[in-house]
């Protein structure tokens, strides 16, 4: 099913059905297999450290526990922030129009990271929108796919190849002054979800 | 602590190698049960490599063979084992039968924008190359942000910082310089300056800019990195 976009603009409604855009969807991409000695292609499980247990693809199961080792049914968490403190839930979006804020500054953008992006195909669309995006205006769109507690920065924007709604997560970056040096605690974060590490063949085969 | 490094030209023709920090994360959202314990993540087993389905078919052959083993001797079910709680584990290949492999080749499959395998190859490492053999090259091409933001997504970010007053002088004056210009500068490899970037090895090749914003004496210069223009994808036929 198509997911759409309704928003409004100086009171107009406009509403875009969304294709996700990704570099696997633009530019294809590559997977590494490990066949075994006949060419089979192999199926990638884990080992516990302990080398007690083999554990092939669905044969664990993630919980929540609390402090005293209950398992808590999922429907029954409650989102806090470090202090306790729980946070406020927003509601999803999907289904409700609404109103885009702006035109912003490129550097807002910059201000962030893209996670998402989606192309937007327009099936209503306001010629005052159209005209503000055809200029170049960027805006913020209040959009939650689902409910959630954090804000999610979402922009949209156009190009010559078309109409985007870009989800991002802001980088925190602080101006630095001459005395201000990188902490030893700034590891790369990010990467820890790159491909798998093939080194173990290398590792094997010594 | 492995600081992650970039050797950087700049418009004066000079070059250095800086620390890249990674952005920070504002803080995770916990959980808490309806008392307001607050509770964890936790990765249990649900069967074994000798207790799965795969295992069971080989086994027992047929399905009705199977129910009847189910129904008389419980053998999915480890009782040592299920629920137990998972820690570390290392990625391991198993063959068709479950069975770990000591060896295994690894092949490196292509595929198309539409998801079709195109090809097949021998893999072979990509080096990073943050940090070239030969200095790198100032590719002098620069975007404005607004053209900027508007054609490319990008999805990663890095602040160039300073570790000595040499770099912090360096990196000041770049970060003024593109200000300035009120654009980002094409940041890449190769004899131009324009080739992608590969942060780490085997990592996806990504379009590199530097955006730099200075405040009195502190700046602000971020490592944008794209992983791809925006552009509608092209639709299957």
């Amino acid at each position: 099913m198509a997911a759409y976009l309704d928003v409004t603009y100086q009171g107009q409604s406009c509403r875009f059905a969304m294709t996700v855009v990704d570099r696997k969807r633009l530019h294809g991409f590559t997977k590494r297999l490990a066949l075994d000695a006949d060419g089979n292609e192999c199926a990638a499980a884990h080992l516990s450290r302990d080398g007690c247990f083999l554990l092939s693809a669905g044969s664990t199961a993630d919980q929540y526990i609390n402090e005293r080792g209950d398992s808590i049914p999922r429907a029954d968490l409650t989102s806090v922030d470090s202090d306790g403190r729980a946070l406020t839930t927003l509601a999803p979006t999907t289904g409700r129009s609404q109103e885009v804020e702006g035109p912003i500054a490129p550097h807002e953008i910059l201000d962030h990271i893209a996670v998402k992006a989606h192309a937007l195909a327009p099936e209503t669309l306001s010629p005052a929108l159209q005209s503000a995006l055809a200029r170049g205006a960027i805006f913020k769109v209040p959009y939650r796919p689902r409910k959630t507690t954090q804000p999610i920065p979402t922009f949209l924007l156009a190009n010559r190849m078309g109409i985007f709604l870009v989800q991002a997560e802001p980088c925190g970056f602080e101006f630095v002054g001459p005395q201000h040096l990188p902490a030893e605690t700034d590891v790369w974060a990010d990467d820890q979800g790159e491909e798998f590490d093939f080194d173990q063949h290398e590792r094997w085969n010594q | 602590m492995n600081q992650r490094r970039i050797q950087l030209a700049d418009h004066r023709g000079r070059d250095a190698v800086v620390a890249l920090v990674p952005r920070q994360r504002s803080g995770e959202t916990q959980y808490a049960d309806t008392d307001g314990s607050t509770v964890r993540f936790s990765r249990v087993a649900r069967c074994t490599e000798a207790t799965g389905w795969e295992r069971l078919r080989s086994e027992h052959g047929d399905p009705e063979l199977i129910a009847h083993a189910l129904l008389s001797g419980d053998p999915e079910v480890d009782m040592e084992t299920v629920g137990r709680e998972i820690g570390p584990c290392d990625r391991v290949f198993v063959d068709g039968q479950g069975k770990p492999l000591y060896s295994a080749r690894p092949v490196e499959v292509v595929y198309d924008s539409t998801g079709h395998e195109t090809t097949r190859r021998d893999p072979v490492n990509v080096p990073a190359n943050l940090v070239p053999e030969v200095p790198p090259v100032w590719s002098g091409r620069l975007l404005s942000r607004d053209e900027a933001v508007r054609r490319y997504a990008f999805t990663r970010a890095y602040q160039v910082r300073h570790t000595n007053a040499l770099e912090y002088d360096f990196l000041h004056g770049l970060a003024a310089y593109l200000e300035q210009q009120d654009g980002l500068a094409l940041v890449g490899s190769g004899p131009r300056g324009a080739g992608p970037l590969i942060t780490e090895r085997n990592a996806t090749p990504m379009k590199g800019f530097l955006e730099g914003r200075t405040r009195g004496d502190r700046y602000l210069l971020v490592l944008h990195l794209a992983a791809f223009e925006l552009r509608p994808p092209e639709e299957e036929e």
